[in-house]
């Protein structure tokens, strides 16, 4: 799989968590929250992400 | 006097043998292109007169001023092998130079030959359908018969026929045998050509499957982000009615290019999915079904008679995808209104299908591209289709079989194995 998420390069970090908390919230397509979250860790900011949210 | 006899013999069988091998530098170039075809045929016809000239005149002195030589072989391959106008040419050829040599029964020799030039003009193309053992043996045949008759009816009545009978004897088999092995080496080379032809084409279908799938790829994931963002807005409680259908209007086509990227990417897929054992019937009866809303939006009629119903092992939604494509393709052939039939039923132990419509038809350049990659008649065609549902069908041992004809429609017969 090529590199997943380098369209999202222009989202801010904080948009790019707060649509990863709004994907899974809203229970949006596995693919792309998937896609969100290879971004996150792709910038190393899973630990900005609280742990306890399954 | 042997040994001269044996040095004329071999250069007989030389002179005939060896051009074949011309034969082959002429044949394998561009045997596609019309033009270079006749050519083709037309450069066999000289060089099969350049022989019959070559074998009249250095020919085999047998013993007491009887003569023999090979000349009937580049006649016959000459018409054989080439066209009507370049198997003229030869026969021409050869009996202007036989005239010109002069000599003993005329006559009865360019009539006997005569004959067997006809004989082998009406062969020419129930001879290109037979396998090449048996074109080894008509070829063969026809040089023995013009030379046993010819021989017999200069000889038979003369005193020293039976000296000269196990003479004549040997050099006929020789003969045969280098009639054996020209007809032998010209069919293999001929299929070294179509097998050649044959790598080319499935090297380029590997290449734009592989193309295809990458493609693919690439693509899917910015759709996936492009859909889960519109979502995420279209799920924003404040946002207007309109804009709302706006967004759901975006996600289905996003959905609509997915699923053209799903038909790319099956391409590539190895075909390693779950096989069942479905009802010909009720796969059919599903896809019909699928299809009614389309069919009725194009004023198409889809009828289905079911003789007998068979069991067929495959996955279900391949086999559900080559139906619906299929009859899919049927409808989009009619124009303004028509009827599409479907039947079902078991010759033999195998399922048959039939998909008849009443379109618009197809050429017979149509018909031979159908399934190859990227061809396609529609206008917003991917050309991809017929391509994905043969190798189907190919998965599950089936066959695909259709039959077209301009302005009355097109009919494609599928044959499945039956499960037992």
């Amino acid at each position: 799989m090529p590199p997943a998420a380098y369209l999202m390069e222009n989202l801010s970090d904080d948009l790019l968590i707060e649509s990863y908390y709004k994907a899974k919230e809203l229970r949006l397509s596995s693919d792309f929250i998937q896609l969100i979250r290879q971004e996150i860790e792709r910038r190393s900011l899973q630990n900005r992400l609280i742990k306890t949210i399954p | 006097m042997t040994i001269q006899l044996i040095k004329d013999t071999l250069l007989q069988v030389l002179m005939v043998a060896t051009p074949i091998f011309v034969y082959q530098h002429v044949y394998t170039r561009k045997t596609r292109c019309i033009e270079h075809t006749q050519n083709r045929t037309f450069s066999i016809g000289i060089l099969c007169s350049l022989l019959v000239i070559l074998c009249m005149s250095l020919p085999i002195m047998v013993k007491d001023g009887f003569v023999f030589d090979f000349r009937m072989l580049p006649v016959i391959i000459g018409i054989l092998y080439g066209t009507a106008s370049s198997g003229w040419l030869v026969a021409a050829i050869y009996f202007i130079y036989r005239v010109t040599l002069g000599g003993h029964d005329l006559a009865i020799i360019l009539s006997i030959d005569l004959l067997v030039i006809l004989i082998s003009f009406r062969l020419v193309n129930y001879y290109h359908t037979m396998r090449v053992r048996e074109k080894i043996m008509i070829a063969g045949f026809l040089v023995i018969v013009s030379s046993i008759l010819k021989t017999a009816s200069v000889t038979v009545f003369q005193d020293s026929f039976y000296t000269i009978l196990p003479f004549f004897v040997i050099l006929f088999l020789i003969q045969y045998f280098t009639m054996f092995f020209a007809v032998y080496t010209i069919e293999s080379i001929r299929n070294t050509e179509i097998m050649r032809e044959r790598i080319q084409q499935s090297e380029k279908t590997q290449v734009v499957s592989e193309l295809a799938a990458s493609v693919a790829h690439e693509i899917r994931n910015p759709l996936t982000t492009t859909r889960g963002f519109i979502q995420l807005i279209s799920e924003n409680e404040y946002l207007p009615a309109n804009d709302k259908e706006f967004m759901n209007l975006a996600m289905e086509e996003l959905d609509r290019a997915g699923s053209i990227i799903n038909d790319y990417l099956s391409l590539a897929r190895p075909q390693e999915e779950r096989k069942e054992i479905l009802s010909l019937k009720q796969q059919v009866e599903k896809s019909i079904n699928i299809l009614r809303p389309f069919a009725t939006l194009h004023n198409v009629n889809l009828y289905l008679t079911v003789v007998q119903d068979v069991m067929v092992e495959g996955n279900p939604d391949r086999f559900q995808q080559a139906l619906i494509n299929m009859i899919k393709n049927g409808v989009e052939s009619i124009k303004e209104k028509g009827d599409v039939h479907l039947t079902v039923n078991k010759r033999n132990s195998k399922a048959v299908l039939t998909i008849c419509d009443t379109g618009s038809g197809m050429t017979k350049e149509e018909i031979y591209r159908a399934g190859s990659p990227f061809y396609s008649t529609k206008e917003k065609g991917t050309g991809l289709g017929l391509m994905v549902t043969f190798r189907i069908i190919e998965s599950m041992k089936g066959r695909i079989h259709i039959q077209s004809e301009l302005g009355k429609g097109t009919e494609f017969t599928i044959i499945i194995p039956e499960f037992h």
